[in-house]
């Protein structure tokens, strides 16, 4: 109790803190209107084009391609904006307190720093889940006037465990990585190399060359299997609905069916490709992988604080 | 009873600048004063004695703990007030919520305590009227008080402010210094100025730090005393006065300048007379003494 009572404090300031600076309401907004203009105007005036005839009912087919619509077709670059803006949002967490002057007087309360570093971590977590929350379902509900009924448990699952675990990790992460930077400025520098670090590790196999992948040999990939994952998932049950015609015994490995299904486009994603060479990685690995980063993360970011504790 | 020990004290910052030099220090209950020029190692010291900084060598001990070790300062952290000298506050937050705050991190779960507690300090520091409001609002002033506070709360049992009336008004800091006055009753509270108005009017003990040594320890009449028969007020008639006194202060008159001056023998020149020394002179006198001149 003694220990969850100073870090309730440190948490609930530092939402106090966020709320009241409004730059997360700012990656707010930023990502609303990415998400619904950069949908409507990259789908919005089209329609799914099917080769030949199938065995799908049209209303069926809409479903999906309006889910595929609003769960996957602009995500990719949300994901980008994400990587890119969240971590400069986040990162000046710890170096205000002494660009404020606050670091003398928490310095001498009988506080860890640890505490005071867990506080504010958790702090933009709880923000950015209740963002996150707001910005689905008023992603949802534009994306059902704008095109119409779509699964939204597909349209949640992307959300959980593709966008939230990508979004917190991100977060999470800057404001460790710069907690022992003293200036803003260097924080927001450390936030930059952070972006570019998490961009060279985003999953772009198969999809940008082999440039690209000889660059990111290093690159930690399975970190943003989440998302891919979960829209892999989601294009793999498309393709076995639209490609597995009921009672016929095939699957989607027939090759008159691959064929046909090599020509499906449906929202611009080349979806067979992409299943194809990108198979997604099993969520149980992805969530360990990230744990076990942020773990490393926080013991570096703590030990890092506290070896420099009273040396400044 | 000894409070606060110091032995043997030093610290070397990276660059080779010697802050602290072997201070040694007995400090007791009640409130102690620390009189040095800019640059002496005053606040190195207040930082290191509130366990913000690592001393390169030589031990402390605070109330039986040892500040050296990182168990202790986490015990000495949690009976401790601390000013700082120069400090800020989040400016999105009111002051009230700021004491909350620091409250909590204080360890008072209590929170009708905590409410009641801050109330008091809102109110003995004169801050009642503005505890709403954001701190970006808050004079210099209001922030300096609202700095006491936040030292005050919890109860320590050392309270450690470095230039607490840096930026009070007369009647702030006489207010102040009731106020730690009273604190000292209850707890060992160390007061690092260079206003030695504030250390007159309020130390038992006070010690004199220079070039990272100290110089004097001792109570105040004892460093008074060092001063006695070297004060004098010179009257002249618009010529200053020999280069080998010191000037404590300069009174334009109608009949000329009257001077009030350190130096001894008597001054010649002018109609020198014997004044009473004050710990300003005793300082001065000190000072002058160390450096040569």
């Amino acid at each position: 109790m003694s220990l969850l009572r100073p870090l309730y404090g440190v948490t609930r300031t530092e939402i106090r803190l966020q709320w009241r600076r409004r730059t997360l309401l700012l990656y707010a907004g930023l990502v609303l209107v990415t998400l619904v203009a950069g949908t409507y105007l990259l789908f919005g005036q089209d329609t799914p084009v099917l080769p030949g005839s199938s065995p799908i009912p049209i209303q069926r087919l809409e479903r999906i391609s309006n889910t595929t619509r609003v769960s996957l077709g602009v995500f990719p670059i949300l994901m980008v904006i994400t990587l890119f803006t969240l971590p400069i949002l986040a990162a000046e967490s710890v170096p205000v307190d002494s660009a404020t002057g606050m670091r003398p007087v928490l310095d001498s309360l009988p506080v860890s720093t640890g505490m005071v570093l867990l506080g504010k971590v958790l702090a933009l977590f709880i923000l950015l889940l209740l963002e996150l929350c707001a910005l689905a379902a008023l992603h949802g509900a534009t994306g059902w006037i704008l095109y119409g009924p779509f699964d939204v448990g597909e349209y949640l699952r992307v959300w959980l465990f593709g966008i939230l675990p990508l979004t917190l990790f991100s977060g999470g992460m800057a404001v460790l990585l710069a907690s022992g930077q003293k200036e803003r400025r260097r924080a927001i520098l450390v936030a930059l190399v952070f972006g570019l670090y998490q961009a060279m590790a985003l999953p772009l196999k198969g999809t940008a060359g082999q440039v690209w992948d000889t660059l990111a040999i290093s690159r930690p990939s399975f970190l943003f299997e989440l998302y891919s994952g979960q829209a892999r998932r989601l294009q793999a049950g498309l393709i076995e609905e639209v490609c597995s015609p009921p009672n016929t015994g095939t699957n989607s490995t027939d090759p008159g069916l691959e064929a046909w299904c090599s020509q499906l486009e449906l929202s611009n994603l080349d979806i067979w490709n992409a299943l194809l060479t990108h198979p997604p990685m099993p969520i149980r690995t992805t969530l360990i992988a990230c744990s076990v980063q942020g773990v490393l993360v926080w013991l570096l970011a703590w030990a890092w604080r506290n070896g420099r504790e009273g040396r400044e | 009873m000894s409070m606060l020990t110091t032995h043997q004290l030093t610290k070397t910052y990276p660059g080779g600048i010697q802050a602290l030099r072997g201070v040694d220090l007995e400090i007791g209950a009640g409130m102690f004063g620390l009189l040095g020029p800019n640059g002496a190692g005053k606040t190195t010291l207040m930082r290191i004695l509130a366990g913000l900084l690592h001393a390169s060598s030589g031990g402390v001990e605070v109330m039986g703990e040892d500040l050296t070790s990182a168990k202790g300062r986490r015990a000495v952290k949690s009976f401790l007030g601390y000013l700082p000298q120069s400090f800020g506050f989040y400016p999105e937050l009111t002051g009230w919520e700021f004491l909350e705050y620091v409250a909590i991190l204080k360890h008072l779960s209590d929170a009708r305590r905590r409410r009641q507690q801050i109330d008091e300090l809102l109110t003995l520091l004169n801050l009642t009227g503005v505890a709403r409001r954001r701190l970006k609002m808050y004079s210099g002033g209001m922030k300096r008080r609202l700095g006491i506070a936040q030292a005050l709360l919890g109860n320590p049992r050392l309270l450690i402010v470095d230039e607490p009336s840096a930026g009070l008004d007369p009647e702030e800091r006489v207010n102040l210094r009731n106020l730690l006055g009273e604190t000292a009753r209850r707890c060992t509270v160390i007061l690092s100025t260079h206003i030695v108005e504030d250390i007159s009017q309020s130390c038992s003990d006070l010690a004199v730090i220079w070039e990272g040594k100290v110089l004097f320890h001792g109570p105040p009449h004892s460093l008074i005393q060092q001063a006695h028969g070297r004060v004098w007020h010179l009257q002249t008639r618009g010529e200053a006065p020999a280069e080998s006194l010191a000037v404590v202060s300069t009174v334009q008159t109608q009949s000329g300048t009257r001077y009030r001056v350190l130096g001894e023998p008597a001054p010649g020149g002018g109609e020198p007379l014997p004044a009473e020394p004050t710990l300003e002179d005793g300082y001065i006198w000190l000072m002058r003494q160390r450096r040569g001149n």
